[in-house]
Order: C-alpha cells, then structure tokens, then sequence
C-alpha cells in the first residue's frame, strides 16, 4: 500500500517535471546556460566557503554572525522558489482527473516531490562548490559532510514552508472576500517594504556583520551550528544547538505537510468551486455606451474603441493583472531609475516621479494583450479592426494616466519650488510618457505569438490565465522600460542640475534648459507614440490564429 | 425578429478608425461564400486541400466532415483567423485576405464560445454589440430578445464563471448573431444545449437566413443539418468530397427511400476511404 502510494506520488511528481520542462520550452542553449549559471555560483560560494573554512582553521571560531546571514538569505530564496514552482503547478495539476485516481494525500506527494526535486536540482551544483570549498579551506572532509547535511535540512524546511505558504495564501484568498485583495497587493507590493528596509538599514548604516549578530536569534541559526559540527574543536558551535536544528527540522517539515495536505485538500475537494453563485456578485455594470465617456469622446473617438477601452477598465478592476506589471515597473523605477538616472545622472525626485507614473500607467492596459484576451481572440479579431483595438487600449492607458499623474503631479508642483509653468510642462511630460509606454508596450506585446502562451494560474485571480512562460513576459516590460527610458533622457539630463547650472554661462536662462528638455522628451513622446501605435495596428491586423 | 442596425454615426468623425470603406455594401447577386482551390498546410500535414464552394446569400450551409477533416481550418480561413497556403475566397464580397474589411460583415461561434468568465452575460453582449457599433439602444433591444428566446434572462446579470456549458454556448451563438452580421459562421453551435434549447437555436437559425443571412453550419449533429441546411458540403481529409442539397445527396447516392443524412456521410465517407 505505502509503495503503491508512494510510487503513484513519484509518477505525478515525475509527469509534473516533464510537463514543466516541455511547458516552459528549455532549448538545449538555454539548458546549458542554466547549468554553466550554477557552475558560476558554484565556483563563487565554493570561493567563499573556501575563506570562510580557511579562516576557521586560523582562528578556530565559526563566523555565526556571517553564517547567520549566509542561512537567511538562502532560506529566502528557497522560500520564495518553492513558492513560485507550487503556484506555478497547482492549478495545472488537472485535479479532476487526479483526484478520482488518487487520494488528496498522493497529489499532495507528488506536488511537493515536483518542488523538492527541482530546488533540489538547482541548489546541487552550489551545495558541492559550498562543501569541497569549506573542505579545502579548513582541511577536514568532516565539515563537508556537515554543511551538506545543513543545506538539506534548511532546504527541506524552507520548500516546506514555500510549499504550505502559497497554498495557505490561495485559501485565504478564496475563502475571505477582501483576503484576495490583500494577496495581490502582498503579490504586487510586497517588494515595496522589503526595498524600504533596505534602504533603512543603508541609512542606519547597518553593517552586515550587525545584521547576521541580529539573525543569530533567529532559530535558523541553529543550522549555522550544524553546518559548522564538522570542524572539529572550533569555539562558537554547540553540537546540542546543531542536534536541535536535525531535531526541530524533522518535526517541523512532517508538520507542514500534513498542513499543506490539509490545505490542499480544502482547495480541491471541500471549496473546489471557486466561483459559485452563492460567492460572485450578480450585478452587471453597462457596457453598452451611454455613459460619461461617451459624453466626453462620443464624437470623437469611435464607438468600438470606446468599448475596447471601457471593457478593459471593468476587466481590470475585477481582475488587475495588470497591476502585477506595474509592480514591476515601480521595482523596475526603484531599482534602476533611482540608482542610475537619479544618483548617477542627478535627475531630480520629482521627475522621477513623474516618469514612474506615466509608465506604470502606460503598462496597465497594455500588459500582455494577447494572453489577456486569450479565449476571446477569435471573436476580437473578426470584430474589431487594429485602430480601435490599439486604440482602445492606449485610451484605457489615457483614462488612467492623465488623472493620476494631475492629481500627484499638481499638488508637488505647488509645494516644490516649480513655476507654474514648470509644473503644467511635468504633467504633460508625464501624460506623454504614459502614451508612448501605452503604444510601445502594444507594439512589442502584439508580437507575442499566442501558441507560445501556457495556462499559468493567475495571482489575481482563481482560474489560470494565459501567459508567456519563464522570462518571456519580462523582456516584453523590460524593453518597453528601456525603449521609454531613452525617450525620457532628454528630460533627464536638462534637468540634471550639472547640466542646466551651466547653461547661464553660455547666456541660456537655467529654465529655459529645463522647460526645453521636458519639451524635447514630449516631443520625442509623441513621435515614438505614432510609429508605435502604427506598429501595433499592423501587427494586429496581420495577426493570424495559425 | 427585429433586425439591429449598427450605429456608425460617430464612425465618420472618427480620428483614430478611417479605414476604407468596404468594397460591397449590398448584396448584388454575387455567392456570399466564395472559396476558390482554398489549401492550408502545415508543415507536411495538409489540413485543407483545393477546397472549392459556393453558398447562395440567405442559405443555410452545412459544412459536415468527421474529426480531423479540417472543418474547423477551413472556418477559420473563411475568417480570415489563418492564412491560406494557397488559394482564395471572399465573403460577403470581401476578400478573406483583408479581415479589417471582412469585420463588419462576418459573426463567428468557434467550437470554444470566446467570452470572458469574469464579465456576465448581458456585459459580454453589450461589449460585443459595442465592438459592432451597435449604439446602446439597439443593443437592449436585441439582447433582450435573444436572452428571452434562449431562456438566459434571468441569468444575465450572473457571471460566465458560474455558467453550465449550455449557458455559455448561448451565451457565444447569441454574441455571433447579436449584430445580424451578412454571414455568420458557426462551429457546433449546439453542442451542450438541451434538446429544447437546441430547437430553439434551430429555429432562431432558419428565421436568420430568412431574413438574409448566410448561416455557415460545421457540426457533427446530422439532424440539425438535415432538419433546416438547404446546402450540405462533407469534408474528408481536408477535401470537399460531396456537395449539394439534402435531396441531392440522398437521391445521388445509393441509399434506400428511407435513408437520412447520416447514410449519406457514412456512405461519403466509407468510399472516399
């Protein structure tokens, strides 16, 4: 029975794998620059263990502090992986057909195996490099064999905490109405607090050796004992401490998968229904026309894209997936407009701000169009013609921006030392932005092959939606962001005070410098706007269902 | 049954849709399906084959074929979904090279109804009749009407998510007739109705051809073709094996007095094996 059971886990877990594999398309190319990329990390931690062993034969005590970190981070990321591989497989796991051939218990198994044997995989390589550099470094193969024991417990705890976590999240967002709110706002900016800590602890000037001091409460400290136990005689590891870490893991992971098995079991049999009638509204909003938007472009902006747009806004706000782009974006803004146009260019933070705005608004609407209206395609495209489908969502872009960024854009400019002037010219630069962001992502979105997209469950909603697989959906944003970022350096470096401080010496006011280079990132806006919303017409229009 | 009309009054002042006008605005006598030697392959597969027809304005055509034969290939290369490999054709008088002409003309059931499970039926219609430029007025009235027919009036206002398949496989054929297109092409439009449901659809199809549209019917359900097509094409591998009326099929063939449609296919298809 066990090996029946057991042996019916590995065979889901096994098609899991291949399903996977097949589903997010590795080419052999891309295969071996997976496995030259652990090699580097390999090499890299396999050099730090190296140090780190080296100094405890020197000096004879374990670096916790450091440790302590070392164990965190990695715990994070295992977390974080095993997290996003449960998400990813869960609603791809054909429950129907699985739970009338298996107990809950076995899908279960076979799940958490598919998760366990791909972080497995991937820490393999990074495990070896780790123990073969401590081995050298502090001269006992003993070591090794404890920091291998170390990371498989931390990592069998951190996949069980992954694993019961995003299951738990996909409850609580199910069974609680405002639970789901909350999920997608942790999904969309839960990076937020976490880049703000970052930044306290920059300005608290918080050393890492203070931080790991920190963490060496935390109980996953006590792995940091056990990876240390091989090197015999070395002050600061307590083999009772390494023993309660075996201890506390082999209690722990049991306990969460019988916590996710539970979990899982409430998701698939006692609340399978996600959407029932007892649990959606029913309430239509009109979508037939007649309201304030056709009031304000009824004769100018044509009735099929008025309806494309209005559709959009209701889609989004039942389901704002594409909130989750915008996430990104900011992320993109904080972490390589802050660093790169702000610190290094010197461009000032309320233009940033400005351009954030317009480019998240920009993404929105415009976020993977294809996948979006994946099942309706063939209706849309013997319906609609590319100008209004473009334009429609370049106006649902519009709708949002241009009140978004008045309303934050306004009020800045009247308690900064802007001019009027200064501040009407930001805002229109920040509407600018928004529509070339609009156009540009559409244009590189529509050319998104809809064969190439997977169902992938939703983060913000029950059911999969479609999507491109692995970093597929990223290059589209990131070449959006780059292409937007270009057509904002003019704005950014006129109004870098290195650059317009000298323009009085030349005989050019310092405002002038400023306001033309807001002019010139607009005018740019409007003329990449044009070539792109031409792009994205012909490419919907010669878009074909092959 | 009233016949919708699609408001294109704020069409003409729009700046972001002057597209050329289409090439037939009326019907002049001229097939409202014309496929010429159509061929489709795939790599080394071949989905459709030389593919040759006519379908008289107002007819019902139904398009039978079994599994695989390219049933659904050739609708959507009608549609202008796919390109031909070679090949012509026109609907409407619009050539299906050109979909932002053949738009206007044209409503389509795929097999999947293409809806969006997070809105309700009565927002997927109106957001359809939008797409058309039917103006809101006559969008209620013809949803109205189509909800009352096909008994989902009551459920109008629920989400898609919570609809049976019969429920959204309404919900889509009433989305490919909302705005009483020239041609509508529809691929298995009963399938999952109850045999009440299905009558009605029946009826609602032969009354669109009475008042001028060509109904292009691809199903499996033999009956419902035999009951209202005036024209049956069979496909068979990617080809047009048999074609004519009912009538024809039946005298032409060798089958008894009392021998239906499903005879016919058979015996079509048995031989062409």
């Amino acid at each position: 029975m066990l090996d029946g059971w057991l042996g019916d886990g590995g065979r889901i877990a096994r098609i899991e794998w291949r399903r996977h594999d097949r589903e997010f398309g590795r080419s052999r190319g891309r295969r071996i620059g997976l496995v030259l990329s652990y090699c580097v990390v390999a090499v890299v931690l396999g050099s730090g263990a190296w140090v780190v062993g080296d100094d405890l034969a020197t000096t004879e005590a374990a670096p916790s502090a450091a440790g302590s970190l070392a164990v965190t981070l990695a715990f994070g990321w295992v977390v974080v992986r095993s997290a996003s591989l449960t998400h990813r497989r869960f609603e791809g796991l054909s429950s129907d057909a699985l739970l009338t051939a298996v107990p809950v218990r076995t899908a279960v198994l076979g799940l958490v195996s598919f998760v366990f044997a791909r972080v497995g995989v991937a820490i393999v390589l990074p495990t070896v490099g780790v123990a073969v550099g401590l081995a050298v470094g502090a001269g006992t193969p003993w070591i090794a064999l404890s920091a291998v024991v170390a990371i498989a417990a931390l990592a069998a705890l951190a996949v069980a905490v992954g694993v019961a976590g995003r299951l738990a999240g996909s409850l609580v967002g199910r069974r609680l109405a405002r639970g789901g709110l909350y999920r997608n706002l942790l999904v969309v900016f839960g990076w937020v607090p976490l880049v703000t800590l970052w930044f306290l602890l920059r300005e608290l000037s918080v050393s890492a050796a203070e931080l790991g001091a920190w963490l060496e409460w935390l109980p996953l400290a006590l792995l940091v004992d056990l990876a240390f136990l091989g090197a015999d005689g070395t002050a600061g590891v307590e083999p009772l401490r390494a023993l309660a870490a075996v201890g506390a893991v082999a209690v722990v992971v049991p306990a969460l998968l019988g916590l996710t098995t539970n979990v899982a079991r409430r998701l698939w049999v006692t609340e399978s229904v996600g959407s029932t009638r007892s649990t959606t509204p029913s309430h239509s909003r009109s979508l037939a026309g007649g309201g304030r938007l056709d009031r304000l472009l009824g004769g100018s902006v044509s009735r099929p894209t008025r309806t494309v747009a209005r559709e959009r806004l209701l889609a989004e706000r039942r389901a704002p997936r594409g909130l989750l782009s915008t996430g990104y974006v900011l992320l993109f803004v904080a972490l390589v407009g802050l660093p790169v146009f702000g610190a290094l260019l010197g461009t000032p933070g309320f233009l940033l701000v400005v351009f954030g705005l317009g480019v998240a608004a920009g993404i929105v609407f415009t976020a993977e169009p294809i996948g979006s209206a994946y099942r309706v395609l063939p209706m849309l495209l013997t319906t609609v013609r590319g100008r209004q489908f473009v334009g429609g969502l370049v106006l649902a872009s519009l709708l949002l921006g241009v009140p978004l960024v008045v309303l934050v854009v306004v009020p800045l400019g009247i308690v900064s030392d802007a001019s009027l002037l200064e501040t009407g010219a930001l805002a229109v630069t920040g509407v600018a932005l928004c529509a070339c962001t609009a156009t540009v992502n559409a244009a590189i979105e529509l050319n998104v092959d809809r064969a190439d997209l997977v169902p992938v469950s939703g983060f913000v909603t029950d059911g999969p939606v479609y999507s491109e697989p692995g970093w597929g959906a990223f290059s589209g944003l990131a070449k959006s962001f780059g292409i937007v970022s270009l057509v904002a350096l003019p704005a950014f470096l006129g109004n870098a005070r290195w650059v317009y401080e000298r323009a009085p010496a030349l005989g050019v006011p310092t405002a002038a410098v400023r306001l033309g280079a807001l002019c010139c990132t607009i005018v740019l806006a409007v003329g990449v706007s044009r070539i792109a919303f031409r792009i994205a017409v012909a490419r919907y229009r010669d878009y074909r269902l092959e | 049954m009233t016949q919708p009309s699609r408001d294109t009054s704020d069409e003409s002042s729009d700046k972001l849709n002057d597209e050329p006008d289409d090439p037939s605005d009326e019907p002049n006598g001229e097939p409202a399906i014309v496929a010429n030697g159509l061929t489709k392959t795939y790599g080394e597969t071949t989905a459709v084959e030389d593919l040759t027809l006519e379908v008289d304005p107002g007819s019902i055509y139904g398009f039978l074929g079994p599994n695989g034969a390219g049933k659904t290939t050739t609708i959507r290369l009608l549609t202008a979904l796919t390109l031909p490999t070679n090949g012509s054709g026109a609907v409407a008088g619009v050539p299906i090279a050109d979909r932002e002409a053949l738009v206007d003309r044209i409503g389509y059931l795929p097999e999947s109804p293409p809806i969006y499970e997070q809105l309700t039926a009565r927002e997927q219609l109106e957001y359809y009749g939008g797409l058309c430029g039917m103006d809101a007025s006559a969008i209620e009235e013809r949803l109205d009407e189509l909800l009352e027919r096909l008994e989902l009036a009551e459920d109008a206002d629920d989400r898609i998510v919570t609809y049976s398949k019969g429920m959204r496989q309404k919900t889509g054929l009433m989305q490919a007739i909302l705005s009483d297109p020239d041609v509508v092409f529809l691929d298995e439009p009963t399938s999952g109705l109850d045999p009440r449901a299905a009558r009605t659809v029946r009826e609602l199809l032969t009354e669109l051809a009475a008042n001028g549209t060509t109904v292009f019917l691809s199903t499996h359900v033999l009956p419902v073709v035999e009951r209202i097509a005036t024209d049956v094409g069979i496909c068979y591998e990617g080809r047009l094996v048999e074609s004519g009326s009912p009538e024809e099929l039946l005298e032409g063939l060798e089958t008894s007095a009392d021998s239906t449609l499903e005879d016919v296919f058979l015996e079509v298809t048995t031989e062409t094996e």
